[in-house]
This record gives structure tokens, C-alpha cells and sequence, in this order.
């Protein structure tokens, strides 16, 4: 098997030429990059290979503008991917208030031992418990919503959204303090709901 | 923190998802050819520039202001009995013999 890097600055460059091996070859390079972007950023009935093939058409449209290092073509290709996902997110309306009737039977069970008696989640629950912050995130912005899953879920690091989103930290900071609001105040209607049911 | 917070606290721990993957798998081999074949059919494939997308829009306000002008000189001329505010309007004065 051939393990060697190909070198990304020479196939920038032939890329920009319009050199079709060397577009395919950029694209095997990017691929398994902006592919788990866009699969976790992904709007609701939306495909991961429509998207991607968006993402790859804007990065070589967009590759004569592309100052950057090879080095920095990662990060670069990754924020265009970040915004696609925004921009078709932002298209989608948010989904109304989250009724307790609505709930499927295993996010009841979720909520009822891992949320009000405080136990460890066992797998099963943990996609339940995933697929309702969702359903209460889906009535955020759609910044908020993205940055809440890279800081609160993924666990990413101040720097690293930084370098996704290119948004500044104080800018990402505020942000985030809304998107906590808006969340408690969704979770808050829920749990109301609930005590009238 | 009362107890609503503690437990939408307990459900954003119950959902965290720490170790997720920053890298996925290789393309298909058709994925490639495909995205590159649809980049190759547009006209040059480069986006229009910055500055002639700001162009274009100047060009539309300008346009948009223009005609809104106009179509206000133009009323006034057809309001025959407002002889000086025909005469004030800036784009009829330009026609209007000296």
C-alpha cells in the first residue's frame, strides 16, 4: 500500500491550472477531513454527499483567494465546510416548543432515571439522551445551536472553534451565554409541561 | 443552581460525546471524479470578484435611486398646477428650455 503523503502545494497549484487528476487527488486529501464536519453539522433530511460535493465545489471556486500555507489548507477547507452546514441550517426552520407528550417512550425512561435520580447512562440512553438535547437545540439559532454542540458536546477547545468558525473569542463567549439561556429557558417550558401532564 | 438546571445539567453530561472522530473515511472512487467533473462544467469556475460584486450592487442602488427620482419628477410635471414645484424638480429643470 502506497502510505505517501502527496505533496497538497504542488496539487494546489495544478488544481488551479484546472488540472482535473489533480482536483480528484485534492479531493481524496480534503474528503476525509470535511466529511465528519459535515456529518455531525448536518441538516435534517439533508444528504452528507450533496453537501460535500457543495463544500469541495466552493473550496475550488474559491482556491484562487486561498492565500494560505498547504499547511493551513485543512483549517481552510474545514470553515468552509463549517459555514455550508450554517447556511443550509439557517435555512431550515427552527422546530417548535417540545411538548412532553411528544416524547418517544425512551427518552421518558431516559429522563426519568438518568435526569431526575442522577444514574450513569447506559448506551441505549445515551442516544436517547442526544436525540432529545437535539430536539431542545433545534429551537436555537442556528450559530447557537453549532457552537453549543462544539463546545458542550464535542468538548472542543476555545481555540479550535476559533479556528472552525473564525469567530472571535469574545464573539464565540457571548454567543454561548445565549445559547445556555435559551436552552435552560426551552428546558424550563419542558419540564412545566411535564408537571402539568 | 436550582433543580431544573441540575438536571438539564445531568442531561448535556448524559449526551456528551467527547472522542468524536476529527477524521473520517476515504471517498468513493466515483465521489472524486463526480465533484471535479461538476467544476469542470462551470463557465470558468472562478466566483466573481469582491469588488465586482460591490460594483454590481452600487450599480443596482443607483439605478433604484434614479428611477425613483424620475417616476417623482415625472408626477410632479403631470401636476399642472404646481407650476414651481415642476420648476424645482432637478431633473425636469435639466430638459426645460433656458
Amino acid at each position: 500500500m502506497d502510505d505517501e503523503k502527496p505533496d497538497v502545494a504542488a496539487l494546489l497549484a495544478r488544481t488551479r491550472q484546472r488540472d482535473a487528476a489533480a482536483a480528484e487527488a485534492l479531493v481524496e486529501c480534503l474528503y476525509p477531513v470535511i466529511m465528519p464536519v459535515v456529518q455531525r453539522r448536518l441538516p435534517r433530511g439533508a444528504d452528507p454527499r450533496d453537501l460535500t460535493q457543495e463544500v469541495f465545489l466552493k473550496i475550488f471556486t474559491n482556491l484562487d483567494g486561498f492565500r494560505g500555507s498547504a499547511a493551513s489548507l485543512e483549517a481552510w477547507a474545514r470553515r468552509i465546510a463549517f459555514r455550508t452546514c450554517l447556511n443550509q441550517l439557517r435555512h431550515q426552520r427552527s422546530r417548535p416548543e417540545l411538548r412532553w407528550a411528544d416524547l418517544p417512550e425512551d427518552q421518558v425512561e431516559m429522563l426519568d432515571s438518568v435526569v431526575a435520580a442522577g444514574q450513569e447512562p447506559d448506551p441505549g440512553q445515551q442516544a436517547s439522551a442526544r436525540d432529545l438535547l437535539a430536539a431542545l437545540l433545534a429551537q436555537l439559532p442556528a450559530k447557537e445551536r453549532l457552537l453549543f454542540e462544539l463546545l458542550e458536546l464535542e468538548q472542543r477547545s476555545l481555540d479550535e472553534v476559533r479556528q472552525l468558525t473564525g469567530w472571535s473569542r469574545i464573539n464565540i463567549r457571548v454567543r454561548m451565554h445565549r445559547a445556555r439561556q435559551k436552552l435552560r429557558r426551552a428546558w424550563q417550558q419542558l419540564s412545566k409541561n411535564h408537571e402539568r401532564h | 443552581m436550582n433543580d431544573t438546571d441540575r438536571k438539564l445539567e445531568r442531561l448535556i453530561a448524559a449526551a456528551r460525546e467527547p472522542g468524536a472522530p476529527r477524521s473520517g473515511p476515504a471517498p468513493s472512487p466515483w465521489f472524486a471524479r463526480s465533484v471535479v467533473n461538476r467544476w469542470l462544467a462551470t463557465p470558468d469556475g472562478a466566483p466573481a470578484q469582491s469588488w465586482l460584486r460591490i460594483s454590481r450592487g452600487a450599480l443596482a442602488g443607483a439605478t433604484f435611486i434614479m428611477l425613483v427620482s424620475l417616476a417623482i419628477n415625472f408626477r410632479l410635471v403631470w401636476r399642472r398646477d404646481a407650476p414651481e414645484r415642476i420648476a424645482s424638480a432637478s431633473v425636469v429643470r435639466l430638459f426645460l428650455p433656458k
